[in-house]
């Protein structure tokens, strides 16, 4: 049986936390807080435009034109296209990573390949396989933070009209998709 | 007393709360991450089959791979294709036969028919036939049509019974010819 000693003693310390309890609620709340800050900044933009700079971090430049045209009339046999576009960090305080990823809407026909070339480099760093629509260069290029750089990469369009034997259309979609490195 | 109670509970979260917060800016900044994204579009265009024949005898085909079965008709090959023409007094058959490897294709004058690959402009007569076609039909091309004479109404021409010059007894079997020739294309691909 509690002294009634015991008992105001207890009446006391209700209403007051010991400190541990103090301590859990502050880390709750800064947990939540941090969580939230976690969150990433997404931009996303569609390049029809020569160059466009979002969040100050990577600038795309590209060809005018974005229709490779290959006609059999009057043309060779064999006939190449090159689109030229070019990744640059504009200078940005953070390092930061990409990759590319190419997409096309449909598998490519015979007689047809599409190969990606980075700076002057002579071996492609992908080509279209036959049985694929998707092309992925992860970690394609790195910037380091406050160092302007440029990538160059060219997109080679192949077509051999002994092997084409008929008209075709095609898309390809090149995303240069850029990470803040931690 | 409850109430008291509850209220310094309430004011306690709010000051973690609020400690919180302040503790987390900085981490805040220096722990966000950027992202982005940009997209280029690029679209390939193929043409195949939009060669035509610029002339009766293109590059790379030898002459005698070109026959020209013209009676009556004058062709002359320009940079857009073969122009076929009447001669004076006559007009152009209902159809054209174009005998293509081993496969006979019918094309109608007036431009209103056509097989795929050949064409025939009515205005101008011009005759375009795709190099494709040729290259699935190996073995030639012979371009074949008569001339029908124009026979004038009696009405309009004072001297019935006068023949124009061109109006001899070839003529005559010309036109037969034309009218043979119109038959055996009432179908429009025949193929030997």
């Amino acid at each position: 049986m509690k002294s009634i000693k015991q008992y105001e003693q207890m009446k006391n310390r209700r209403g007051k936390l010991p400190l541990h309890v103090y301590l859990a609620y502050l880390l709750v709340c800064t947990f939540l807080l941090t969580g939230v800050s976690f969150s990433r900044y997404i931009s996303s933009a569609s390049g029809n435009d020569s160059a466009r700079v979002a969040a100050g971090l990577v600038a795309v430049n590209h060809d005018e034109t974005t229709t490779m045209e290959m006609d059999r009339a009057g043309g060779d046999t064999v006939q190449t296209r090159v689109f030229s576009f070019s990744v640059s960090n504009v200078q940005s305080e953070v390092a930061i990573h990409y990759d590319l990823v190419l997409k096309l809407d449909q598998f490519l026909p015979n007689g047809v390949t599409i190969s990606l070339y980075k700076n002057d480099d002579t071996n492609p760093l992908g080509t279209f396989s036959a049985d694929s629509t998707q092309l992925s260069v992860p970690n394609a290029g790195v910037f380091q933070a406050g160092v302007y750089s440029t990538d160059q990469y060219k997109l080679t369009f192949q077509g051999d009209f002994d092997i084409i034997g008929q008209d075709y259309d095609r898309v390809v979609n090149i995303s240069v998709k850029a990470e803040q490195i931690d | 007393m409850k109430k008291a109670n509850g209220g310094i509970y309430l004011w306690r979260v709010l000051f973690s709360l609020v400690l919180g917060t302040i503790l987390a800016l900085p981490t805040t900044v220096t722990q966000s991450k950027y992202v982005w994204q940009d997209d280029i579009q690029v679209n390939l265009k193929i043409t195949y089959a939009g060669q035509i024949i610029t002339s009766i005898q293109p590059e790379g085909h030898p002459s005698e791979f070109w026959v020209q079965d013209l009676t009556n008709i004058q062709a002359t090959p320009t940079a857009d294709g073969l122009v076929l023409t009447a001669m004076e007094g006559y007009m152009m058959p209902e159809f054209i036969t174009v005998k293509i490897g081993q496969t006979i294709f019918s094309v109608k004058t007036d431009g209103t028919e056509h097989p795929e690959g050949i064409t025939f402009d009515a205005t101008s007569g011009l005759l375009s036939i795709l190099e494709s076609l040729i290259d699935e039909n190996p073995g030639g091309v012979t371009v074949s049509a008569v001339a029908v004479y124009k026979t004038i109404p009696a009405a309009e021409e004072p001297t019935i019974g006068v023949t124009p010059a061109e109006s001899d007894s070839s003529t005559q079997e010309d036109t037969n010819l034309s009218s043979t020739t119109t038959t055996e294309s009432d179908k429009f691909t025949e193929t030997e």
